[in-house]
This record gives structure tokens, sequence and C-alpha cells, in this order.
């Protein structure tokens, strides 16, 4: 059995669905949004794991070979707000759900795809940075900071030109629209109050000029790289994803060593998926950052890398 | 007294996508299919198999490049 814990519109699962379907392979989709309608129950000391599965109901336990663990949805998130319980309901509802798949982890032998505290702990973009020198990957310099003060002599010593980023998530959640903050390149903090770098602390890196940019879509042992070029200029802006429309992935072959590093990399990540962006300069590849979740559907779709399929092939053998 | 916002909310964009799930008619979740559904050319098909559109347009069902999504853990 293969379950996958995601939502009804991500629609990069569909392509594994397909491929699912397409091997006659047993599985379940469950969409956790979906979970405070649906029938659960686990007992315990003789271990038993009843999820959904469409009107009917399947252990787990002895069953399970794999998870595809890809942006679960929130309970509830599909519901009006007139028609949601109050606050503290939903915090505790949300949560109790989260520790009962959160349970799920206790089966033994399962692959995930990924194991959700590996993908937490991979969203720290200073354990990613520090894993990949441990690599053996070069990376730009770094400084990552809450002080103002550090933060100009960083970039004094780049030559007055770095890029700065989130430390995590760079997603801003508002009541009624949400923004995202892409790779920003910054000449100079002055006119910049201290609080306000001192509220939140920033990665500051050194500016990589007439760089190339490669989305590496690691799963297992495979790599999948795409070049990206622009199709009206040059060189593309710090944060190729601002320019997205304007863009062009080419499937291309690595160097045997960086290739290697970035599956390497995973898996010492105790991933099994990455999304690596890396840059190359002159003949010198550097590392930026791992997405553990990262998106694939355009990919998939647009250069026709055979995403889906890998990770279905990892999802029926149950193991790397 | 202005609302003091990290530095790097100077920078922010508007997400690429509309931030909340879009109830749009053209699309629904099968659950025998366990896929997003479209209307094309007369015939439903899933909507992986479109070449008029790539579903829709939501934070959650984004195959446009890039928007990567961060889990937080799962759901909190």
């Amino acid at each position: 059995m293969i379950l996958i814990l995601s939502n009804k519109w991500d629609i990069s699962v569909d392509f594994i669905v397909r491929e699912l379907s397409k091997r006659g392979e047993n599985f379940i989709r469950l969409n956790t949004e979906d979970l405070p309608y649906s029938d659960c129950t686990v007992s315990l000391p003789d271990f038993s794991f009843l999820l959904p599965d469409g009107k009917e109901v399947t252990e787990l336990v002895g069953n399970l070979k794999s998870v595809l663990f890809r942006r679960p949805g929130k309970p509830f998130e599909e519901v009006e707000s007139s028609n949601l319980p109050s606050e503290h309901t939903l915090r505790y509802s949300r949560e109790q759900w989260h520790a009962l798949i959160e349970g799920l982890l206790s089966i033994n032998g399962v692959l995930w795809i990924n194991n959700p505290r590996a993908n937490d702990l991979m969203e720290c973009k200073i354990v990613q940075l520090w894993k990949a020198v441990e690599v053996g990957f070069r990376i730009p310099r770094t400084c990552i900071t809450s002080s103002k003060e550090k933060a100009e002599k960083f970039i004094q010593s780049c030559g007055g030109c770095v890029v700065a980023k989130s430390l995590y998530s760079s997603l801003i959640e508002c009541t009624n629209k949400d923004f995202f903050v892409f790779t920003t390149i910054i000449k100079s903090l002055k006119d910049i109050p201290s609080p306000e770098i001192g509220i939140a602390p920033v990665i500051f890196q050194e500016y990589m000029d007439r760089k190339i940019d490669y989305r590496v879509t690691v799963i297992g042992e495979k790599a999948y790289a795409v070049r990206i070029e622009s199709t009206k200029r040059e060189s593309i802006p710090a944060d190729w994803r601002t320019e997205k429309g304007e863009l062009k992935f080419i499937p291309c072959e690595l160097p045997n060593n960086i290739r290697k590093k970035c599956i390497s990399f995973v898996s010492r990540c105790g991933l099994v998926f990455g999304a690596i962006d890396l840059v190359q300069v002159n003949d010198d590849f550097y590392f930026l950052e791992i997405n553990p979740n990262g998106e694939w559907g355009w990919l998939q779709k647009g250069a026709r890398l055979p995403i889906a399929e890998t990770i279905t092939d990892c999802l029926v053998k149950g193991k790397l | 007294m202005k609302v003091l916002e990290p530095f790097l909310f100077r920078f922010k964009k508007e997400c690429l996508s509309p931030n909340r799930v879009a109830h749009d008619e053209r699309f629904y979740y099968d659950q025998e299919f366990s896929q997003v559904m479209t209307m094309e050319n007369g015939c439903v098909i899933p909507v992986i198999e479109s070449k008029q559109n790539n579903g829709p347009k939501t934070k959650k069902a984004d195959i446009e490049k890039g928007e990567d999504q961060k889990d937080r853990w799962m759901w909190r």
C-alpha cells in the first residue's frame, strides 16, 4: 500500500496518481483538509492504524510500504470563513489531527518522500548551507545576522553588492493577500533603521555576477538538471523566479562530480526528494539552496523530465 | 507611529497566484480518480492532460514555475 498525504489541488500529485494508476498500484490519496470528515482509528498495544480509503477503511500496519508527504492540506481550510469553528477550536482540531498523522512515523519499514521532520529541518538555510559545505560544495560567502553593523561590514567586504533573502519561508501570509520575498540585490543599508534588521535575521550572500542558474531535482539516486536561460536577455536576475514568464528550462547534464554531490547532499539531509538551486560562475558550481518540497510539475509538463515516474519508482519499491 | 516591519518586507511582492483556494467552476476534484478534472472539447479529462490550461490558479495548485510553498512541518 502507498499512501499520499496531500491536498486536492496539488496538481503535481496528479502526475504521481496517473503513474500509480497506470501501473495498477494500490494507493490511497488522503487530502488532509478532509480529515475532520473522515474515519481514522489507531489501536494499541496490538498496533493498528486505520485510515479512510474512499468509503472503506484500510489497515496500514503491515501493509504500508511508502508515503508521499507533499503539502498536506489544513483541516477546514476549504470551509467558508463564516462557517468555520472558533479559532481555538480550529487550532485544537488541527493539532490533534497533526498528532494522529505524526503517529504514522511509528510504522516501521516505510519509505517517506519526504520524512516530514527532515523536510522541516532542511527548510533552515543555515543547516542547508553547512551540510552543503560538508559534502564539498562551494557556497557563496554568507552572513546571517540581526545586526545592521555586521551586515554593513559584510556588504563592504563583498565589494558593496550582496543579495539578501529569508532565512526560512519567504511567504508572508496576510489576511486577504499573501506576499513573497524573492532574493534581492542590496548595495547599502544606509537608510535602514537598525531595528528592521533586528526584528528578523536576514541572510546576506556575496552577489554572483555573470552566473548560469540550474535547478537540479534529485530523487534518490537520480538527478535531473535544467539550465535556466532568459528568452529576452543575456543574463537573468538575482532570483530567476521573478521572471518566470520569460525563461526557458533546458534539460542538461551536470559534471559528474557535481551530480554526485547533489545526490549525496539530498541523502545526507535525510531526504529522498530535493530541488536544488545551483549557479555556475566560470567553471565553478556553487550551491545556493535546497527546497525539500520544491515544485516540479512545471518541469514534468514543460521540460518533459520524468520526475513523476522516478518518484513512483521509489514509492513502488518502498526503498531506495 | 510607523509599525516596524522586517527589513525584507520592503521587497515583498504579491504572490504570483491567488492566495486562497479559488472556486473555479472549470475544475473539480474527482474522488474516484483522485485527480483534478476539467472539460476539454466536450470530454472530461484530468487537468494534467489538458493542452489548454494548467489547472486552477491557487497557491496549492501551482505547477507554474518557482513559487515554492513551504509545508511548515504539516500545517502548524
